[in-house]
């Protein structure tokens, strides 16, 4: 009598093949699925991913015994978190609106001393319960430049080194720089303290300690060759490149304008301004020279810059490198 | 002969099936996958692809004119053909954001219970490594309007727009 026991049936044989081609197939499809990363210089990818989306997402956090809340920038002693994501409502405990970094975050974090921020966020290594910090590079870049705020340059840590591994992660934020104002073109008066209908005039009241950008839309052209040809700062002519920079919009996009420059029917100017030429507290006025351009209101009223102002954030790369 | 608990070969397969589709939807389901070291490359990628989409749909002023939501409202309906692209005031923000980055953006949205995907960036076909990343818009009539895009929305009508972009690095 034949005995079937202890034998593998030839469906069962080709069944378990099937699912275990199957899961080989799975395995080598898909890379690094079953790798751990938590040994080895991998760790330092996590170190700069979470660093980066901590930095960008979070507002922070801070408590002492009576109060908390995400505005942690006023209150440096009772900091539990560093995080640099702007929010209106300190007690909300999360944000809206990740990527977009608060001026006075930033500003606090750059004081902050170097331990506090190796250990809120992490940068270290734990062997055997001592602690090995990272060596790490906080920045945030506009234009390839380190970002400027109140004079001190957006960047935390050590130059990067060149001779050993390290990781990094660049995130697009947006970052407060200054204030802009929008004026229609429509609205702005004639200069009534010079001839021609071609300048206008704006007030803006000092002390500013922060980048200006003024924004003209709807301008109306009555010649051939629309041009813009000088700014007046009470008087005094103001200098291109280094007192302001102007820009023209086209299809969505600034280009960089000139004094020679033609400007484009209906399009829209923007002057952005050195903060410091309105230190002083007293009303600066700013006269607005263009060529075959008009302006047809009559002044008085002088429209104030701070009437019109709105916070002005632009985008910037929040670059996290770190190293053993 | 006992045929009771016995693996079959159609229960192999389905089982295959089954192991293989669990596994597609765990590693598609998650959006950001923390780094690894073969990935750390296309986590970056992703990720800057994505904070480019979040940060145009904040944007209000300076070098980012309109946000997301005002770039698709203004869109006139009519499909890109390689090589114009049809939706210039995203691609303007996009290649300023993203610079040595290429994309193709399209739309996905319900149409009368169908689901219309249209293309409105194409810089190109993809290669191996390209990712993908969503962003979510909604429009209304009055967002529609406003930036004189084609969408014939009626006044009561919210419109969700998957935004859709394929980024690669070339």
């Amino acid at each position: 009598m034949f005995d079937k026991k202890g034998q593998i049936a030839i469906d069962f044989l080709l069944g378990i093949s099937l699912v275990l081609i199957a899961l080989g197939f799975t395995i080598q499809f898909i890379p690094g699925l079953f790798i751990s990363g938590s040994a080895g210089e991998s760790s330092l990818d996590y170190t700069a991913y979470r660093t980066a989306a901590v930095l960008a997402e979070d507002t922070g956090w801070w408590e002492n015994i009576t109060m908390n809340g995400t505005d942690w920038e006023n209150h440096p002693d009772g900091m539990l978190r560093i995080g640099l994501a702007a929010d209106d409502e300190p007690r909300s405990r999360l944000t809206d609106t990740p990527n977009l970094i608060s001026k006075k975050k930033t500003e606090q974090f750059l004081l902050l001393n170097e331990s506090t921020i190796i250990e809120k966020l992490g940068l270290y290594n734990d062997v055997e319960d001592t602690h090995f910090a990272y060596g790490y590079n906080i920045s945030i870049l506009k234009n390839d430049r380190y970002l400027v705020l109140n004079n001190t340059t957006v960047h935390r840590g050590l130059p990067v080194p060149g001779d050993r591994e390290m990781s990094g992660i660049t995130r697009i934020v947006l970052i407060e720089t200054g204030t802009v104002a929008s004026f229609d073109a429509k609205e702005l008066p004639v200069d009534p303290y010079s001839p021609g209908s071609e300048n206008t005039i704006i007030n803006i009241t000092g002390p500013l300690n922060y980048e200006l950008t003024i924004e003209i839309d709807n301008l109306n052209i009555s010649g051939v060759d629309p041009s813009f040809k000088k700014l007046v700062l009470d008087g005094t002519n103001l200098n291109e490149g280094t007192d302001y920079t102007a820009y023209k919009v086209i299809n969505g996009t600034e280009l960089p304008l000139t004094s020679t420059g033609k400007i484009d029917s209906g399009g829209t100017v923007i002057f952005r301004m050195d903060p410091g030429l309105f230190s002083g507290s007293h009303t600066y006025q700013l006269q607005i020279d263009m060529k075959d351009i008009t302006f047809t209101n009559t002044a008085p009223p002088i429209p104030e810059y701070s009437e019109q102002q709105e916070i002005l954030y632009e985008p910037a790369y929040l670059e996290v490198v770190v190293w053993q | 002969m006992n045929d009771r608990a016995q693996l079959h070969t159609l229960e192999g397969l389905s089982a295959a099936f089954i192991i293989t589709l669990t596994v597609l939807t765990i590693t598609q389901s998650t959006i950001i996958v923390t780094p690894q070291n073969e990935l750390a490359m296309d986590v970056q990628l992703e990720q800057l692809s994505s904070d480019s989409l979040a940060v145009i749909d904040m944007a209000e002023h300076g070098p980012i004119r309109n946000n997301l939501t005002e770039c698709i409202a203004g869109w006139d309906m009519t499909e890109a053909a390689y090589p114009d692209n049809n939706l210039e005031e995203l691609d303007a923000p996009l290649s300023y954001l993203l610079p040595g980055i290429l994309y193709n953006v399209d739309l996905a949205y319900f149409n009368n219970d169908d689901l219309n995907v249209k293309k409105v960036i194409i810089h190109g076909s993809p290669s191996e490594n390209a990712v993908v990343v969503r962003h979510l818009v909604t429009l209304t009539n009055e967002t529609v309007s406003l930036a004189g895009g084609g969408w014939n929305l009626a006044d009561d009508e919210i419109k969700v727009v998957e935004v859709r972009m394929t980024a690669w690095k070339v």
